[in-house]
């Protein structure tokens, strides 16, 4: 995997912010033995969390224009479109855009002085 | 009458006189469900009468196969009254608890309770045996569930357990027994009517929908406890034996052989065919938290799968299912990515990708706040249900700028600790107290919204997913069509799991780019020949979005009420393990329904009774039952989904056996919201399928008659309300 660009602070904090309830992000989780439900997302930390568990049922190009437009990140939305063409949106593409938010979400925690504890 | 003790134990509590009812009298309804709805229509009079009336009597039934060896059949309570939760009318309802009361009733020497009346003050009914005592339940007023389990527990049975054996009698005589008393029991929601209350069994046995703990604390009725030495005559042990090792050797997990459990039949959380079978699989808990490590399976009397599980840290013990997703992700996205910040210092000089995929990885862990949460649940006695659509409810009003402080629902919830122990502890708080807006969602969720003018709106955009009779959605109607015909057509919400491993296997299976376990034609086929009286059509199996309003559907729909209401709701098999269509244990895939429950029936019982006879039954338990209902008020007209269903489709991806350009296949399903107009053709063709007027939905007396049941068309008429011919 290609290193990201780190973001500078300022940067971070846009992407790492909670968004209003009008920008939230809506995907579904699926489980065994219960229906699909409607999860709203209002973090880019909420997105890793939701691709970590359950079976997370995502629209990726909805994430990207969410991530691209309501967070400001083009880079990484740029990123997980190039991902998930590569790898599918099934359990490898998932994976892998996990890992991108994932490294995403350090660097910004680095460049707002929220890595180290 | 084998597997019957004789006796239903009958209590008044605004007389407080006890006395019983011979089971003998109700025999031809078997047991559960079907008793317990005969004895409300004998008992009260005006059927339409509120929840909270004291002219309300509440049923708690046993089958002939409760206190058995009958796997999955041993343990279940069905309990029966006007309900408080369901929304615009508190209709006629049911549920059912499972763990160790049931079987200690029975060993008592009862079928079944019946609660009359409304006591002056709280009281709790104390059963040793044929012995039955009114208490005085003032020092338990104010507990919870747990607490007042614990004091009951003490107070019965003084220092006994410490020394091995409880004393009721005789001790040569059997009178003695190793068992505290099992206790049902409401919690401070109940004692303040809350249409979420719950009843509360043990740590997590609940029953949870209708809002019977609020019935309960309306009758000022804080527990029943009940503790028995006797035991339940069987007609053919041997054969019951028999039966049960029968079951164990053809249909369940040989732990001798888990290669036979390939990668085919796990998927991401269920291992060893669990999404597909709780009958033939590994006894893995049925939790949506993080299973802990050191944990190990708990089962209901008799039951042989251990759905629930016991765990180190004492906390969410006992709980499964909805229970244990109250507040699973709240908890999951706060604390994930917590241990990275203590390692990030660690692997400060390592690559970003090693960094990145530990972040990921923990981004899964969960803490305690999940747990607490649920066992606050089952300690206030609070519906989990309820919760777990109720809560993300919450905080998307609150960023919306609806609800906070000074906000249009004025609320000082710290969502700044959404996730955290705080946030779930003084919400929870709120409503078992009704402090502040827990007032309002002490009444539920819809109803709070109500309360709010936020009611229509937010049924309208599905951002209040309750689809049908203001009760929390399980499986979305517009996805498997059957679940949601069957819940608005009833009461309650299913919870009926019978045909939902053909969403299950298949979801599962390609949302995760593996095969299901076997095609769709072979699966609506296997299906298809076992759901007699209309086997052979294997178009009842076809979810298609084209065959939803079709007359297979009727079908489908009117076995698997009937088929619940006898074998699964009156016989008591429990939803978990019958039926039993899909096997993973088993090469031919065959499953043992319309086998298995008639002969461990048979052999408790010595009755030989048909799997047919016995859907037939249920045909005529459903009919009494939406007599009651139309007695309560209800008409056609009322019988309608939330705006949602109508307006949007379910953009989760779903899969379901169907017929597409002639071709069986695993179809996606969902993708169109369901046809109001499409919707009302159907109703048509399923009330005329049930011999009801398909103008008003009430039963017919030709239809009524022919089940044995005229004085119910004789009550019927008398009010105007029979059908037409």
């Amino acid at each position: 995997m290609d290193p990201l660009q780190r973001p500078d602070r300022e940067r971070a904090r846009k992407i790492l912010r909670e968004v209003s309830f009008r920008e939230r992000l809506i995907c579904h989780r699926v489980r065994e033995r219960m229906g699909p439900t409607v999860v709203a997302l209002y973090s880019l930390e909420e997105v890793l969390h939701f691709l970590s568990t359950g079976i997370p049922q995502i629209d990726f190009d909805r994430l990207a224009e969410w991530t691209r437009e309501t967070l400001g990140d083009g880079e990484l939305a740029d990123r997980m479109e190039e991902t998930v063409r590569r790898a599918g949106d099934g359990p490898e593409g998932t994976g892998a855009a996990r890992h991108l938010v994932a490294l995403r979400l350090l660097q910004c925690r680095e460049a707002v002085g929220l890595r180290r504890p | 009458m084998k597997g019957y003790r004789g006796k239903i134990l009958r209590v008044d509590l605004s007389t407080g006189k006890v006395s019983f009812i011979e089971t003998e009298q109700y025999a031809s309804w078997v047991g559960g469900h079907g008793i317990g709805s005969a004895l409300f229509w004998d008992l009260v009079e005006d059927k339409s009468i509120d929840g909270f009336d004291e002219r309300n009597v509440v049923t708690l039934m046993t089958s002939p196969l409760t206190g058995t060896l009958a796997p999955g059949g041993a343990s279940r309570v069905e309990i029966q009254c006007i309900g408080v939760q369901s929304y615009p009318v508190g209709w006629f309802t049911r549920s059912n608890v499972g763990g160790r009361f049931g079987a200690m009733l029975k060993y008592a020497g009862w079928d079944g309770i019946v609660l009359e009346g409304k006591a002056e003050r709280p009281v709790w009914i104390d059963i040793r045996n044929e012995k039955v005592k009114i208490r005085d339940a003032g020092t338990l007023w104010g507990l919870d569930t747990w607490e007042t389990q614990r004091r009951i527990w003490k107070e019965v049975t003084g220092d006994d357990l410490k020394r091995g054996w409880v004393y009721l009698g005789d001790p040569m005589e059997g009178g003695r027994t190793t068992q505290k008393p099992a206790v049902l029991a409401i919690g401070q929601a109940g004692e303040r009517l809350a249409r979420v209350a719950a009843i509360i069994h043990d740590a997590g046995n609940a029953a949870g929908q209708g809002g019977i703990g609020a019935v309960w604390g309306a009758k000022k009725l804080k527990a029943v406890s009940v503790i028995g030495t006797g035991s339940v005559g069987v007609a053919d042990p041997k054969a019951l034996l028999e039966a049960r090792l029968w079951a164990k050797r053809q249909y369940t997990l040989n732990v001798n052989e888990p290669e036979k459990f390939d990668g085919a039949h796990s998927t991401m959380q269920e291992i060893q065919g669990r999404s597909i079978s709780t009958f033939g699989s590994a006894p893995v808990p049925v939790v949506f938290w993080q299973r802990r490590k050191h944990s190990r399976p708990q089962a209901c009397v008799g039951c042989p799968s251990g759905c629930r599980a016991r765990n180190d840290t004492g906390l969410g013990n006992e709980s499964e299912c909805a229970e244990s997703l109250v507040y699973s992700y709240p908890d999951l996205r706060r604390h994930s990515g917590l241990k990275v910040k203590l390692m990030a210092s660690i692997i400060d000089y390592l690559a970003g990708d090693f960094a990145a995929v530990l972040y990921a990885r923990d981004a899964g862990r969960q803490s305690r706040a999940a747990y607490i949460a649920t066992d606050l649940c089952q300690k206030y006695g609070i519906n989990a249900f309820e919760l777990m659509h109720g809560i993300p409810y919450l905080r998307d009003l609150y960023k919306m700028g609806v609800l906070g402080p000074g906000k249009a629902v004025d609320s000082d919830l710290p969502f700044e600790a959404f996730g955290e122990v705080e946030f779930i502890e003084k919400l929870m708080a709120m409503i078992a107290f009704r402090q502040g807006i827990g007032d309002d969602l002490a009444e539920g969720f819809v109803r709070a919204a109500e309360r709010w003018g936020r009611l229509e709106e937010d049924l309208d955009s599905g951002l209040l997913p309750y689809p049908h009779w203001g009760l929390p959605d399980h499986y979305d109607p517009r996805v498997e069509i059957e679940w949601g015909y069957g819940s608005i057509l009833g009461d309650r919400d299913i919870n009926e799991h019978g045909l939902n491993v053909l969403y299950w296997m298949p979801t599962s299976a390609k949302l995760q780019r593996k095969d299901p376990l076997i095609p769709a034609e072979e699966a609506a086929r296997l299906y298809a020949e076992r759901m007699a009286p209309y086997e052979g059509d294997p178009l009842m199996l076809d979810y298609s979005h084209g065959n939803r309003y079709s007359e297979h559907m009727v079908k489908t729909v009117a076995w698997h009420r009937h088929y619940s209401r006898f074998w699964k709701q009156s016989i008591l098999y429990c939803d978990f393990l019958f039926p039993d269509f899909l096997n993973p244990s088993r090469e031919d895939r065959r499953g043992m329904v319309g086998e298995a429950e008639p002969r461990f029936f048979g052999a408790v019982t010595g009755r030989e009774i048909e799997f047919v006879e016995g859907i037939e039954l249920g045909r005529k338990i459903w009919n009494l039952d939406n007599a009651i209902w139309t007695l309560q008020g209800r008409h056609r007209d009322m019988v309608h989904f939330a705006g949602y269903i109508y307006k949007e489709p379910c953009e989760a991806r779903s899969y379901m056996p169907g017929v597409e350009n002639g071709e069986w296949d695993y179809l996606s399903v969902g993708k169109e919201p369901i046809d109001r107009g499409k919707f009302e053709a159907w109703k048509t063709k399923y009330y005329e399928f049930e011999g009801w007027d398909p103008a008003s939905g009430w039963p017919r007396r030709k239809t009524l008659e022919g089940l044995g049941m005229k004085p119910v068309a004789d009550a019927l008429e008398k009010i105007g309300r029979l059908g037409g011919a």
